[in-house]
């Protein structure tokens, strides 16, 4: 059970992402944005929507616990449907990139071979870790919940009942209860999910959103094993104190504030920076060809899936985000992101118009 | 403004202290704003107007504040920041702004050196986590085998900082009479209890036991403590109070009644 628990845990968001890519009909995605879309989505469903829910109900945490498991095999379920249907149609045509189809020379495997080294190491350090305490109480949440299969009665801290209780927006802030429904579900003990299998997992999705940013910025393979190089080695090194994201990547990578700093922002960065690259193609088109201006402008098909598809990337983005952090320093540093970048790609983009 | 500011300069003076990133961020960006031609000077841009207009700029912060507690969360707005992008992104383009095959070489294995000195390669240079006071050793599990114990029989546990994110972590919900919350001034962990003055007293005494140990005894009696998990002290004796010590290990002794 437990290893099933902890492929579970990693193979599902590729499987909610495929379901969703697949649903939206998104075609020019990436697997590694899949994944990513999938890791927020798995977030937001199971962890908000579902656990909330329950909370709300005042389902007991047994009860969670079976729910999470229909939920889990009814999103399996649509994965392998989703995967019959596209294998029947599949793409064609890829996501553009040409880097991929390209032939490998022997320094881009000499590189590729630095970049698992090094990603290996990442890893290893995680793994050294292990005994080593964490300046959190997500652990001591975990287990109390566990221990006491209730959810917000006792004090997770003193491991006494609360007299006064819990204020009511910690309650909506499920991250603890989500891990502590995992382990207990799957057996998996809570330091081995947390300390390892969570931290690992978002240390995966830390590259993958890192990458899909920056592979449309350089489209060179080269360049993304060197990219990929120095980002590990930024993390090998990166816990030189306490605030910094490559020490909590490496301590504490399943809080909710590190999966916000290291997989969440840089994902919106590519999102925002991905919209203003469509709508300046866009633009360069109607440009080099007017006779297809009429057809992209105003209300298409093609620019509402569009809008619909780049709104629910920043909408699935804040919604994981309010999840594991709650209505405090998450969102804001989502918001902030969004609005920066936001203001700055339309700004871009409208001077660009202007010059042109 | 003034605490925001402050806030700003001891983290900056932090930073500056234990690691060099935000220079190499800084350098980085000059780096994206000039090589190539200048191709990714728009890049470049945004990091500039996220530092300039909220991450150092007291006034935007102070705005922050009035609806998000920021400055008692000032890290985690320089978590903003995205670091972990344009420092490798800034080292690729150095690397691919130059055209000689050994150069490129040569420059990759300094930047590679700079960034791990910079930083703290492997936890060879230190870094604040990696402690004894964090690991779990032997030692500690004895120690909370005995708090175990005491809570299956529904006893109450009095320990010190040191100990307690332990018992918190690893303990079978082990009842304590007082948690982390108790050193934990900033965090808000939503909790409505609070404790009383003898409670906060007792935790204060705690630092100091050589001096204070057997009125510490004699509180804990009164609040109900089973056994008290306190460090090792040179002028400790075997009776306390109504306590006397049931466990003894190199750091730490358990008194137990």
């Amino acid at each position: 059970m437990e290893i099933i628990g902890i492929i579970v845990i990693l193979t599902l968001p590729y499987m909610a992402g495929y379901i969703l890519k697949s649903i939206m009909n998104i075609k020019e995605i990436s697997q590694m944005e899949i994944y990513l879309i999938g890791f927020f989505f798995v977030l937001f469903l199971q962890g908000k929507i579902f656990t909330t829910g329950n909370v709300v109900l005042h389902k007991s945490f047994d009860d969670i616990c079976n729910g999470f498991w229909i939920v889990t095999i009814i999103m399996f379920v649509l994965f392998i449907l989703a995967l019959i249907f596209n294998i029947t149609v599949r793409l064609k045509k890829g996501n553009g990139n040409t880097i991929y189809h390209t032939k490998w020379s022997k320094q881009d495997l000499l590189l590729l071979g630095l970049v698992i080294i090094t990603a290996a190491a990442v890893v290893f350090r995680v793994l050294s870790l292990h005994n080593y305490l964490r300046s959190d109480l997500m652990l001591a949440t975990v287990r109390t919940t566990m221990s006491t299969r209730t959810m917000f009665e006792y004090n997770h801290i003193i491991s006494q009942r609360f007299t006064l209780g819990l204020i009511s927006s910690k309650k909506i802030i499920t991250l603890p209860l989500y891990y502590a429904y995992l382990s207990s579900y799957f057996g998996i003990e809570e330091t081995l999910l947390l300390y390892i299998i969570l931290s690992i997992k978002t240390i995966m999705c830390m590259y993958f959103a890192c990458m899909t940013f920056i592979s449309p910025i350089m489209k060179n393979r080269r360049k993304l094993l060197i990219f990929a190089f120095f980002l590990s080695t930024l993390f090998l090194s990166g816990d030189y104190y306490s605030g910094s994201i490559g020490t909590r990547l490496l301590w504490n990578g399943y809080s909710g504030e590190t999966i916000v700093a290291a997989v969440i922002i840089p994902y919106i960065m590519y999102v925002i920076t991905d919209w203003y690259r469509q709508e300046r193609n866009l633009r360069i088109n109607t440009v080099t060809n007017p006779q297809a201006s009429d057809k992209v402008k105003g209300i298409t098909k093609g620019n509402i899936h569009r809008y619909i598809v780049n709104i629910f990337r920043l909408v699935l983005c804040l919604g994981a985000s309010l999840f594991i952090t709650g209505i405090t320093s998450g969102i804001l540093l989502v918001a902030i992101t969004i609005v920066v970048l936001g203001v700055l790609s339309v700004l871009r983009f409208i001077v660009e118009e202007v010059n042109e | 403004m003034s605490a925001i500011f402050s806030t700003m300069y001891g983290l900056f003076q932090d930073s500056k202290m234990s690691g060099s990133y935000f220079l190499l961020f800084a350098l980085s960006i000059v780096i994206l704003y000039t090589v190539n031609g200048g191709k990714n000077r728009q890049l470049s841009i945004y990091p500039m107007l996220l530092l300039g207009v909220v991450v150092a700029n007291p006034i935007t912060l102070w705005l922050i504040s009035l609806i998000f507690p920021v400055v008692g969360n000032y890290e985690q707005i320089v978590m903003i920041l995205p670091i972990i992008i344009y420092i490798p992104f800034g080292a690729t383009e150095l690397i691919s702004s130059l055209k000689n095959h050994k150069e490129r070489i040569i420059v990759s294995i300094l930047l590679f050196f700079f960034i791990s000195i910079c930083g703290n390669l492997f936890g060879l240079f230190g870094g604040n986590t990696k402690t004894w006071g964090n690991y779990y050793s032997d030692e500690k599990k004895q120690i909370i085998e005995e708090a175990n114990k005491v809570a299956k029989e529904g006893g109450l546990v009095l320990a010190d900082d040191e100990m307690l994110p332990f018992l918190t972590s690893y303990g079978e919900n082990v009842p304590l009479l007082y948690g982390q919350d108790m050193m934990m001034f900033t965090a808000d962990l939503g909790i409505m209890d609070t404790y009383d003055d003898g409670i906060i007293q007792i935790h204060n005494m705690m630092w100091t036991p050589e001096e204070n140990f057997d009125y510490i005894a004699y509180m804990a009696d009164i609040y109900g403590c089973d056994i008290i998990i306190v460090k090792q002290f040179d002028s400790a004796e075997i009776i306390a109070g109504n306590y006397k010590i049931i466990k003894k290990t190199p750091n730490y002794l358990v008194y137990g009644r």
